[in-house]
């Protein structure tokens, strides 16, 4: 019974690693190391991209570039990416044009033959990982929602391959375009991309590019960021709440200081009496009583009334002396004028005036006062109080505080509109602030929607 | 429950270890046994697969939601975009699953009886919806494919060149729905699309220098 | 972000505290000291900086 043509176990279907074909255009040897899941490589030399799943490896279509790019990551490299190994076995190019401006990027094809094939993409030095996604986002107004996380839309355009080397899970032709869709949720982003045959889906995460030199021990220099990403994270993202919150409770606090000090200030009377000035007192000075000013060094404030004046003014050069000689001089002047113009009626001026002196340390003290007027004669009272509170710097420090406010507003907004200024949405920032809260990810045990 | 026969043509152990399974494909002559209750048919030479690369292999081991399964079977197929497995899963409890692999994307499923009519292929487009087990599923792919070959041991019989009519669809939480319409009614096979790290794969093919 | 707000809004806060206690006022005035005691006698003999300010 036993067949004489059994030799070896049971065969498996051959898997050569990497092989090394020619190629069919130039003769040039080829690496191809995706291991029969790749069906088109390009060659270097030529520029032919071939047919892999051919037997006689026909030549798909021919790539022309004047310039050849050099990709940051070269092809070949290994790399731990989240956790798994990857081999950089592709690289393209793809541009669009979007208001007569070219913008271009690259993407490097993945892969492991376990966890088969990812992308990285990079563009102005921000970097993505990349993996299609086999679930169907739903549509959200003009977003979409993807595992309950709803993500804005970007930017729609079409692209067109420029520039291939290595090589791809499809056949891959020269000039090749695609309609695509970005929905950004950041850090992450979804993209859909449209091409006659078929609608894919992939689901993208930023990623630092330390963490990809450092993975794949790049050499070449990793080129600087400009601008920001879609889906680049915001330095304020989720952190917002806790920053007005703050800011409030610094409003509260300014509240609270001040009508703690409000309540405990002494507002107390130290001094008070009644005055006369005649013409004839003229040059001569008036000394008072000496009175006590207690507490810690706060304010003394004079507060001058004087009986109606009319069309005359009343100066009062005054010292605040101290028992001790210390002796703070000022002068006040308080003046009434008014009389009628063209049968309207004009006034200027005040009968009262107050003088505040700062930080007067406490002790025994007494008012000289050196009177000087138009009038013939003048009554005024003076008082003198001890530790007034005002309302003043509260007031001040309350629009000192406003700044906070403005300044998150503006930074918030600056990068968002950085954000926004390459998208379909330009100056659009307040509707789209998408919502992105890491915090809350962070303690999930499996992250909805990282991408690994 | 398994049952250890030999091979008509060689004399090789062939294992049937599913009850269900009415074909099994010697590993050492590729012949394509049927099984009738107490004796085999031999109705030919299994055509070679085509190497895919894929990590999967007869035999291998995992985990699907807690429940431990074998691979014990396989099945190749193409369609436009390129070749597709269905590997037949044998688990402990004697359940027959099918896990899909196409491009690094796997769906685990199972054979399942929904009350709701099923639309004609010929109807059928991308994006529309169906309605199965009073979820709604959309439509994904429409594609006649051809089977390449067989592993191993499979429920059913199947030919090379043999052309399946099928419909993949996609549904809630990573639903994931085939319609199989090479029988009349059509197959309806229903599960959802995994990752591969969750199935905690062991004894997958060894491949040089990964 | 969150250190600028802290340290800006305890310095506006601290401010205002110590303006608040202090009695602070930008009203202008000249200290002067060694005032001897015998002036609250001869109250004609100090003249104040300010009594040489002209008025009209």
């Amino acid at each position: 019974m036993a067949d004489p043509s059994l030799t070896a176990p049971p065969p498996a279907p051959a898997s050569p690693q990497v092989k090394t074909l020619r190629c069919s255009g130039c003769g040039n040897p080829l690496t191809v190391r995706g291991m029969e899941r790749t069906e088109s490589v390009a060659c270097e030399a030529c520029g032919s991209i071939i047919d892999l799943t051919d037997e006689n490896l026909r030549i798909l279509s021919t790539f022309q570039s004047k310039i050849k790019h050099k990709p940051l990551i070269p092809l070949g490299s290994r790399g731990k990416v989240r956790g798994d190994l990857f081999e950089v076995i592709g690289y393209l190019r793809r541009a669009v044009t979007v208001e007569g401006e070219d913008f271009e990027w690259s993407e490097y094809l993945l892969f492991n033959p376990y966890k088969g094939f990812r992308w990285l993409s990079e563009y102005n030095g921000h970097w993505n990982f990349i993996k299609t996604t086999p679930n169907i986002p739903k549509r959200k107004g003009d977003g979409v929602k993807y595992l309950d996380k709803t993500f804005l839309h970007f930017q729609s355009a079409e692209s067109r391959v420029t520039y291939v080397m290595g090589e791809f899970y499809w056949k891959v032709q020269a000039g090749e375009t695609c309609k695509f869709t970005d929905y950004i949720a950041p850090p992450l982003i979804l993209s859909k991309e449209q091409t006659a045959q078929e609608t894919d889906w992939s689901i993208g995460e930023y990623i630092e590019p330390e963490t990809l030199w450092s993975a794949f021990r790049v050499t070449s220099p990793m080129p600087a960021r400009i601008g920001v990403a879609p889906n680049q994270l915001s330095p304020y993202a989720g952190r917002t709440a806790s920053l007005w919150k703050l800011i409030g409770y610094l409003f509260l606090a300014a509240l609270f200081i001040h009508l703690v000090l409000f309540f405990f200030s002494q507002n107390k009377l130290v001094f008070e009496n009644r005055f006369t000035f005649q013409q004839k007192d003229k040059g001569k000075a008036i000394v008072t009583d000496i009175f006590e000013v207690s507490g810690n060094a706060s304010n003394v404030v004079i507060k001058s009334a004087v009986a109606p004046l009319d069309n005359s003014w009343l100066f009062l050069n005054m010292a605040l002396i101290s028992e001790d000689g210390r002796a703070y001089d000022f002068g006040r002047e308080i003046s009434y004028y008014h009389g009628t113009e063209d049968g309207s009626a004009w006034a200027e001026g005040s009968f009262s005036d107050e003088a505040t002196l700062p930080s007067i340390p406490s002790g025994r003290y007494y008012l000289r006062i050196e009177p000087e007027s138009s009038a013939p004669m003048v009554n005024y009272h003076i008082r003198v109080y001890r530790d007034v509170p005002r309302w003043s710097f509260f007031f001040l420090a309350l629009g000192a505080l406003c700044i906070l406010p403005i300044l998150l507003i503006w930074r918030v907004a600056r990068f968002e509109g950085k954000r926004w200024s390459e998208s379909d949405h330009p100056g659009t920032v307040w509707m789209r602030i998408p919502d992105s809260t890491p915090e809350e990810e962070e303690g999930k045990e499996k992250p909805k929607g990282k991408v690994s | 429950m398994k049952r250890e026969v030999n091979c008509p043509s060689c004399g090789a152990a062939v294992v049937f270890q599913s009850a269900a399974s009415i074909l099994a494909v010697c590993e050492y002559c590729s012949s394509t046994l049927v099984r009738h209750d107490l004796d085999l048919e031999n109705i030919g030479k299994m055509a070679q697969l085509q190497a895919d690369g894929s990590p999967l292999q007869l035999r291998a081991e995992g985990r699907y939601r807690g429940d431990s399964f074998t691979v014990v079977g396989r099945i190749q197929l193409r369609f436009e975009k390129g070749l597709w497995n269905e590997w037949h899963l044998l688990f402990d409890d004697q359940r027959s699953g099918w896990l899909g692999e196409s491009e690094g994307i796997y769906a685990v499923s199972f054979l399942t009886e929904v009350g709701e009519k099923i639309p004609k292929f010929e109807e059928l487009q991308p994006g529309e919806s169906v309605i199965l087990k009073e979820a709604s599923y959309e439509v994904t792919n429409v594609e006649k494919a051809f089977c390449v070959g067989g592993q191993g041991e499979l429920p059913f019989q199947i030919g090379p060149g043999y052309e399946a009519p099928v419909a993949d669809l996609g549904g809630p939480k990573n639903g994931f729905a085939t319609l199989d319409y090479s029988e009349e009614p059509p197959l309806v096979y229903m599960g959802e699309y995994v990752e591969f790290e969750e199935l905690h794969f062991s004894g997958l093919r060894e491949i040089d220098g990964w | 972000m969150k250190t600028f707000i802290i340290v800006y809004g305890a310095t506006v806060l601290l401010l205002m505290g110590i303006a608040e206690y202090r009695g602070w006022s930008l009203m202008s005035y000249e200290e002067q000291r060694g005032v001897p005691k015998t002036l609250r006698e001869n109250p004609g003999s100090y003249r104040s900086s300010y009594a040489r300010t002209l008025h009209k």
